[in-house]
């Protein structure tokens, strides 16, 4: 009797594992959609782009305190003149100064990824400044690879002055990259509202009063004065990166897209009034 | 009369009757063992049973009272809490926290603060 109920709890309790692990087995079969090329390759570079903000935030860190030593070590040297100093000085600007195209390096290639995977930013500026970056990115690669080889102190002048020469340009390639990215994603948030406002649109069509007719004609009289200012500061903007001088329209970033910024904060009310209404 | 009912003995006193002499009480212990008889097992699965069972029961009684106090407190639902958004609503939802996200006086990623003008030598 006993050696008949043993075998009975062990089948039910293998039955079950079995039973359990298939039906998730199978659930998961079911539940997982089919992904396409697209959603993966989104994904794939939304993760790179995670991956590359915490590398930067990591290789900002250690150049903080490589420029510190460096900082100490020229101290040292400026004082003692020594040769031990030398020595001390050259190897914490090798340091300093590998570790500074590397954050350049990795800030670039972030801002070239975060440019990559919006969807706001016409397709001709995107390439645009991609490749604007791209070519910094391979100064920079290739300078690294000149200050990690390096030995002597005054060649280790020349390279930074290199460096100190180029600054403005990766601060243009920059400037064209945050702005691009800004105004792209105003306009995503456009596209997305302009889209709420037809779905609104569609069931307005079915019945409407002369008081929801105002509201809509307001609501739209707002998306096309933000179409109108965003067309505007796009072409100014792509004006000013063909001619690599975006640092102005930069310093003024708050003037060229508040207009902007303002005229969508008042379209999403707008709709969440016309949404309420309906 | 009265001489015959008194002990004439002086020496014996009155604890010293004759207990003893009374008849032994009979050992009743080893026939009560004899007489119980051991339990079957699946007896005590049902006394145990029984005992979950009724632990369960005076919980639940326990637990009842409590769970009407809780109740008693009617919470306003709040409409996020109970509405499900629309399909429009989520879509403007959406929009909305990008907006947010996208305020032109937060630059979420600047340009490095790197000292573009390192140098061991001061003069060029």
């Amino acid at each position: 009797m006993k050696k008949k109920l043993l075998i009975f709890l062990a089948f039910f309790g293998f039955s079950f594992l079995i039973g359990g692990s298939l039906s998730s087995a199978v659930a998961q079969q079911v539940l997982e959609p089919v992904r396409n090329e697209e959603v993966v390759a989104r994904e794939r570079l939304e993760k790179e782009i995670e991956e590359l903000k915490t590398t930067y935030r990591g290789q900002l860190t250690e150049y903080r305190d490589a420029d510190k030593d460096f900082g100490i070590a020229k101290d040292q040297y400026n004082k003692l003149q020594t040769l031990a100093s030398i020595n001390k000085v050259t190897e914490a600007a090798r340091k300093a100064f590998a570790l500074r195209d590397q954050v350049l390096i990795t800030y670039l290639e972030l801002q070239r990824s975060r440019i990559i995977a919006s969807e706001g930013i016409e397709l001709s500026l995107k390439e645009l400044v991609v490749k604007r970056i791209e070519v910094e990115g391979r100064w920079l690669v290739d300078h690294k690879q000149r200050v990690e080889t390096m030995l002597d102190r005054t060649q280790f002048n020349s390279l930074a002055d290199e460096f100190t020469e180029k600054s403005n340009d990766f601060e243009e390639a920059s400037d064209q990259a945050a702005m691009i990215l800004s105004l792209g994603d105003l306009q995503d948030v456009y596209d997305r509202l302009v889209l709420v406002r037809k779905d609104i649109f569609e069931i307005e069509a079915q019945s409407s009063s002369a008081d929801r007719t105002r509201a809509s004609k307001e609501t739209d009289r707002m998306i096309t004065e933000v179409k109108v200012i965003l067309e505007k500061t796009w072409i100014e903007l792509g004006n000013n990166i063909k001619k690599d001088k975006t640092s102005s329209f930069s310093s003024n970033k708050t003037k060229n897209l508040d207009p902007i910024y303002s005229g969508l904060n008042k379209t999403a009310s707008f709709l969440r009034e016309l949404l309420r209404e309906l | 009369m009265i001489e015959e009912n008194y002990n004439q003995n002086q020496t014996q006193f009155s604890v010293d009757e004759p207990i003893l002499e009374k008849p032994p009480a009979p050992i009743l212990e080893d026939v009560a063992v004899t007489q119980k008889k051991a339990l079957p097992k699946y007896a005590y699965l049902i006394i145990g049973g029984v005992v979950f069972v009724l632990v369960i029961l005076i919980l639940a009684v326990i637990n009842r009272p409590k769970e009407q106090i809780i109740d008693e407190p009617e919470i306003v639902p709040t409409p996020t809490m109970t509405q499900e958004l629309s399909p429009i609503e989520k879509k403007l939802k959406v929009a909305e926290d990008m907006l947010e996200e996208a305020n032109p006086t937060t630059e979420k990623y600047p340009f490095p603060p790197i000292n573009t003008e390192l140098r061991i030598d001061e003069s060029r």
